[in-house]
């Protein structure tokens, strides 16, 4: 108690000393040093009071009673050539109280008040970086304090309410640092970041707004908390690398220790990740106008473009490669980026956002989607990233993407015969179909050997006898298949517990999905799907272009207004009168900013991180001409938030890339011209197929007859609108396409004229000649497919290809190139037939499914189209193309398990089935082994390098492991370290039975265990075992790539058919599991 | 190339049938395949009506390794077993009457099972094997009935005594007096769940019915705070 006395004595002469300064007129630098050093002894005197009892003292008594420290703040104003340092000095003291009190001191308003004071001041003026650091530390000390009493909030409004209208100051302060971080933001003592310790202060505030609903509102309606947010993450997007430098073949996915290293994507991954977890933990109504902003302000007007800009900024000459190149890059870059983005978001609301932007998001009225299947085809480097994304997506489990993806084309049934439908969920237990896949493993027979098969059948029993131990590492276990494929195959049934049907052929049932969809071309939208009666008024004004460009002016007059002195009103009514049709319809009490609206690029303010409050008024201008009583019930009708809302949930199709409402005789034409770009479209890819057999084109080709292809539906799309057509295609030109036999170099000379002449001369052809135009052409078209159909020996037979060729009059296909009829699947000459029937079969096609083609849809298509092309596929490639096909067959919906390894379910005549493209494979494996001395040892080569190499990962993955990456990460769902299952796992575990093969041999080399070696690893082994001709082997010969490439190529192959018979076998057992697995875990109410 | 039978296979084949043997449900009859050999399935038929009632008998199926295309799984009663249809000798069940030929796809073991429970509820006395059993049970019904509560009797004594035929299958079903202990036991295994999936989410929002993408608000409960 004395000693008390003496302290609060010792107090007192401070502050006396204090207060003589204070008094003063003038001061100079000594009065400083002098104040603040008797303020930091007084606080230390407080400090030391509030952190050795849980009550207030009478040292805390005494300050109160003073005012101690407004008093110094409110005198700290008047003497503003120190402010910075006197600041400095009150935020340390600050800093220092609260992490040392024992109880909360902020419920004393001679605390708090001037702890806000200081810190509004501090938003004025925060320009040091010393500043803001030890700002932001006490920010986070104060949110701590608020989520621990929320009571304290009140005092925040409170206090704040004589500086203007209430603010939320502590909030607002916050704001700017949300996105900071990266290498110019040195860690603290403690390694946490300024940026990191602000939004750990931020989430508590979201914490907090999940429970309080006033706070919640108050963020939405008055703080720019989610435009920032959403906004932050452009701005941090566009500094992303634009390139990933990396000369590795294999690369085609960005892992943690990728990542990591580069700050301006560790900075960006942070930001994400704290989207993520504000979705995750903020009120509902902040969640969701924040991934408003997310879609609006992110994915489409800034991920959009940088994914898709390969078609859009195409150089019209060849020989602008190099900026091909770049571009190039830069959509691999992105494309990356999105993979590493959905492997790292684990709030379902957020992936939501995400998938959504994939899979209907139109840009340029391509589908983002179609443009991505496409790019499977690329041969480059961008095929293998495409093939990575899609792997990701696949491997979600998610019901959404895997019925665009899969079921919608498979629901209709189209693809089995018709007598087949109820064999679609039958079960073989016999494991019939995984024999069928194991005999098609490859024998690979030596040159030498063929002419004496009786040598060849005893080196073989040589091999069954005597198995060579160290080539048993090499080889996957079938047991190691069967353990992996019956964890994958559980984990991946459970997943899908929560999917809304069972595809199974008859829920949903064949006819329930809308039959246009899965007849469509690659560009058809999932918009499509969605038929809705009462927007039809909206889609009107929206697909028309002059309306369009009236609110996109709309929009720009607004934002002008906004910038300088308020509202036009005068110049809004004007140009609203058009619009407000339909803005008004949808009652909307908020609107996008314009440029969001716009897609246009990010105003700067936004990017700007301090100017908050100049935004902040900005943003708030545009909301003025809405009625004031919508705002209140914002939060029960979020999904009528936004007048051009794209991602309204409720309203999928109440956007601009609804299908057009046309009236009836148009829709007609519209319907047979589209069937025509179909032709031709079907005509086009076949080229293109066939161009990606020679290997020598790179994806220019697509790329240039993708844009022949938008530029047709472009202009008829202007062909709905108005009556006259500016079609910009040289229909001389494009005849000569198809009727002259042409060189690949004429093709592409003809293609380049094509594109680069649409800007200068227009045909002013009607619709109605366009029509027939596109009529003849697909009719000859048809006529060409029709004879080398009905050539008998167009089977895989090359002696007589040229035969054909000639049999063709008019042919399209240029005979240097080496055209392969054959080449081309029958589905696409069926598609083609289909196409071609109108008029006379468009009104059946639209009224039963019976003549709709059958078809697996774009995806499946283009994955099995890749597939047959294995022998071709770079290693990763077929890595990465196995994994996605054993994959894809993880999952037990009967629709897609019976297309994939049911081998006696007969499907139509033009869809090839799986066991029908391996046979191929087979047989052509088989014949380009034959062409090489030894392919034996080169398989045998293939495989051990193969095995080195998935070490030398592992090993790398195990150092690099151990190091800890910079970012720090606090959320206590989604830890950006742990992404999801990366598809890199497959290319380390593609042999991952031979490693396991390894470490028993390691272990147990001289007791093997040989009744683990079954028939069928034998069998396989035998082929590849045969050892005599190893030293014979010319080096060079695998020194060449393509054999190189060959050689993997067959050892994937062997692998792939052991994966898929052992997923078979799973599925064969697990089946009957159904309701065993289901019982046990809908008992659980967790899982549900 | 026909490629021929493996191990793995025929473990498949046979977890298949044991799979739709559960589905089925056979009131009465608990089998499982032994601990040692995936080929021989240990089974126990409690009877709870009809002449034998009362009798708990324990037989084998052996399934032949050319399963399921050779002959016929034989079914073995382990303890005496007086029935027109089981040879007093071996025990072995004339299966072959209802089975002449196995049939794959056709034939399945849980029709076996069916078939077990069924020569106790309805006896047949065409073709017997047992002509003794045959014989008495249509002709002097009351010494069958004695003889064969000799059977069911002796299967009652024996029923916790271990057989020393499957004394070491770790599957061996075996008896024991009733304990309050092992209740315990019990309701632990029946409120057991698979906690390893808890961890493992899918997604969707789409709405039933309407095959729509993306057309639900909510999500999945279980990502929910």
């Amino acid at each position: 108690m004395e000693f008390m006395m003496i302290m609060e004595e010792v107090l007192r002469q401070h502050w006396k000393q204090i207060q003589q300064v204070l008094q003063k007129s003038f001061v100079n630098q000594d009065d400083i040093s002098c104040v603040t050093s008797h303020f930091q002894h007084a606080v230390t005197l407080l400090t030391n009071e509030v952190a050795s009892q849980d009550r207030p003292g009478p040292i805390l008594l005494y300050f109160i009673s003073e005012s101690i420290l407004d008093t110094f703040f409110v005198w700290s104003l008047s003497c503003p050539e120190y402010a910075v340092e006197l600041k400095y000095h009150q935020l340390r003291c600050f800093e220092f109280l609260l992490s040392r009190s024992q109880f909360e001191l902020l419920f004393h308003k001679q605390i708090f008040k001037p702890l806000l004071n200081l810190l509004r001041s501090c938003e004025t003026s925060s320009s040091l970086e010393l500043i803001e650091k030890h700002m932001i530390v006490v920010l986070n000390q104060v949110c701590v304090s608020i989520a621990k009493s929320p009571e304290l909030l009140e005092f925040c409004f409170d206090i704040s309410t004589d500086h203007g209208p209430s603010r939320f100051v502590i909030f607002s302060l916050l704001i700017p640092f949300v996105h900071r971080d990266g290498l110019a933001d040195k860690p603290s003592a403690q390694g946490i970041t300024t940026g990191q310790q602000a939004r750990d202060a931020l989430l508590l505030i979201m914490q907090l707004s999940h429970r309080n609903e006033q706070i919640a509102k108050y963020i939405v309606e008055n703080t720019n908390f989610c435009p920032i947010l959403a906004t932050g993450l452009s701005a941090l997007y566009s500094d992303l690398p634009h390139q990933i430098g990396t000369n590795n073949d294999e690369w085609f996915i960005l892992t943690k220790n990728e990542w990591s290293q580069s700050a301006s994507l560790v900075q960006f991954m942070n930001s994400l990740q704290f989207c993520n977890d504000v979705i995750q933990i903020a009120h509902p109504s902040i969640g969701h106008h924040l991934l408003q902003y997310i879609y609006h302000g992110f994915l489409i007007p800034v991920l959009g473009p940088s994914i898709y800009q390969d078609l859009h900024e195409l150089p019209v000459n060849f020989s602008d490669l190099h900026q091909l190149s770049n571009t190039m890059d830069e959509v691999i870059a992105a494309t990356a980026y999105l993979d590493l983005f959905l492997r790292t978001i684990y709030e379902p609301a957020l992936l939501k956002v995400f998938l959504k932007f994939i899979l209907c998001a139109k840009i340029d009225e391509i589908g983002l989607l179609d443009t991505l299947i496409q790019r499977i085809n690329v041969t480059t480097k961008l095929g293998l990233i495409s093939l990575g994304l899609f792997h990701t997506l696949i491997n979600l489990n998610c019901e959404d993407i895997m019925y665009r993806l899969v079921f919608m084309y498979l629901t209709p049934c189209r693809h089995v015969m018709w007598s087949q439908r109820r064999h679609i969920v039958d079960m073989e237990i016999y494991g019939k179909n995984a024999e069928r896949f194991l005999s098609l493993q490859s024998s690979f027979v030596n040159k030498n050997d063929t002419t004496n098969s009786t040598d060849r059948t005893q080196a073989i029993q040589v091999h069954f006898e005597e198995r060579d131990k160290s080539h048993e590492r090499y080889e996957s276990t079938f047991a190691a298949y069967l353990e992996d494929a019956h964890f994958n195959i559980v984990r991946c049934r459970v997943a899908c517990r929560c999917w809304s049907a069972p595809y199974d052929g008859e829920t949903p049932s064949s006819d329930a999905v809308i039959g246009e969809i899965a007849a469509n071309s690659l560009t058809t939208s999932v918009s499509t799907l969605n038929t809705d009666n009462d927007n039809s008024q909206k889609s009107d004004y929206l697909s028309t272009n002059t309306a369009n460009q009236n609110l996109a002016l709309h929009l720009e007059r607004n934002v002008a207004a906004s910038h300088d002195s308020g509202i036009h009103e005068e110049g809004l009514i004007e140009v609203n009168a058009q619009i407000e049709l339909t803005c008004k319809a949808s009652n909307s009490s908020f609107q996008l900013p314009s440029w969001l609206a716009n897609n246009q690029p990010i105003p700067d303010e936004l990017l700007a991180k301090r100017s908050t409050i100049k935004y902040h008024s900005y943003f708030h201008d545009d909301d003025d001409d809405d009625d004031d009583d919508d705002e209140s019930d914002d939060y029960d009708r979020p999904s009528s938030f936004y007048a051009f809302s794209f991602i309204d949930f409720s309203n999928e199709q109440d956007d601009m890339w609804s299908v057009k409402s046309l009236n009836t005789s148009d829709n007609l034409l519209q319907h047979e011209i589209k069937t025509c770009v179909e032709t031709l479209n079907t005509c086009l890819d076949q080229f293109r197929e066939m161009n990606e057999q020679t290997n020598e084109i790179d994806e220019n080709i697509s790329n240039l007859l993708n844009e022949l292809i938008d530029q047709i539906e472009y202009s008829l799309q202007n062909e709905s609108s108005q009556q006259t057509v500016d079609i910009a295609i040289d229909y001389d030109l494009f005849n000569e396409l198809f009727n002259k036999k042409l060189t690949l170099n004429e093709f592409l000379s003809i293609l380049d004229r094509l594109t680069d002449i649409r800007s200068s001369k227009k045909s002013s052809k009607t619709g109605k000649e366009v029509l027939s135009d596109l009529l003849q052409l697909s009719e000859q078209i048809e006529q060409h497919r029709a004879q080398s159909i009905t050539e008998p020996g167009s089977n895989a037979d090359k002696d007589k290809q040229s035969s054909q060729s000639t049999n063709l009059p008019n042919s399209i296909l240029p005979p240097s190139i080496s055209m392969d009829v054959s080449l081309f699947s029958p589905n696409d000459f069926s598609n083609l037939t289909q196409s071609t029937l109108f008029p006379t079969s468009i009104q059946h096609q639209t009224s039963t499914n019976g003549n709709k083609p059958a078809d697996i849809g774009p995806f499946l298509r283009t994955i099995f189209s890749k597939l047959e092309n294995m022998v071709q596929n770079s290693l990763y490639v077929n890595l990465l193309l196995t994994g996605i096909i054993s994959r894809l067959a993880h999952y037990s919906q009967p629709l897609l398990r019976s297309l994939l390894l049911n081998h006696s379910l007969v499907l139509e005549t033009n869809v090839k089935s799986l066991f029908q493209i391996l046979s191929n494979l087979k047989s052509k494996l088989e014949t380009i082994s034959q062409t090489y001395n030894n392919f034996g040892h080169l398989v045998q080569l293939a495989q051990e390098l193969l095995y080195q190499r998935e070490n030398a990962t592992k090993e790398f993955y195990e150092t690099s492991s151990r190091t800890r990456s910079p970012s720090r990460t606090r959320s206590k769902s989604a830890d950006p370290g742990r992404e999801r299952t990366s598809t890199r796992s497959r290319l380390m575990n593609f042999f991952r039975g031979r490693s396991r093969a390894a470490e028993r041999n390691d272990t147990d080399t001289q007791d093997h265990d040989h009744s683990q070696i079954t028939f069928i690893d034998q069998t396989s082994m035998k082929f590849i075992n045969i050892r005599e001709n190893h030293t014979r082997i010319p080096v060079n010969e695998w020194d060449d790539p393509k054999t190189r490439n060959v050689a993997y190529c067959a050892v994937i192959f062997n692998e792939f058919l052991k994966e898929l018979a052992a997923i078979t076998l799973e599925h064969s057992v697990q089946q009957f599991d159904d309701d065993l697995i289901f019982e046990e875990i809908s008992s659980n109410p967790f899982l549900f | 190339m026909a490629m021929e039978k493996n191990e793995y296979a025929l473990d498949y084949v046979l977890q298949a049938e044991y799979n739709l043997l559960r589905k089925q449900f056979i009131p009465g009859i608990i089998v499982i395949p032994s601990g040692k050999s995936n080929l021989i399935w240990n089974g126990v038929h409690f009877i709870s009506q009809g002449p034998y009632e009362g009798g708990v008998f324990r037989f084998s199926i052996v399934i032949p390794n050319t399963f399921p295309d050779g002959d016929c799984p034989r079914v073995l009663f382990l303890s005496s077993m007086f029935h027109p249809q089981v040879d007093p000798k071996t025990g072995e069940l004339d299966i072959k009457r209802y089975f002449p030929v196995w049939k794959r796809n056709g034939h399945h073991l849980w029709q076996v099972l069916r078939y077990i429970r069924r020569i106790f509820q309805k006896i047949e006395t065409t073709n017997p094997i047992n002509i003794e059993a045959a014989h008495l049970y249509e002709q002097d019904p009351e010494t069958f009935l004695s003889k064969v509560s000799e059977s069911v009797s002796q299967s009652k004594d024996n029923l916790y005594t271990s057989d020393p035929s499957i004394s070491d299958d770790p599957h061996a079903i075996l008896f024991t007096p009733w304990s309050d202990k092992l209740q315990t036991v019990r309701q632990l295994l029946l409120s057991g769940k698979k906690e390893a999936f808890d961890q493992i989410h899918g997604l969707s929002w789409m709405k039933p019915g309407v095959h729509q993408i993306l057309a639900r608000e909510d999500t999945l409960p279980s990502h929910q705070n």
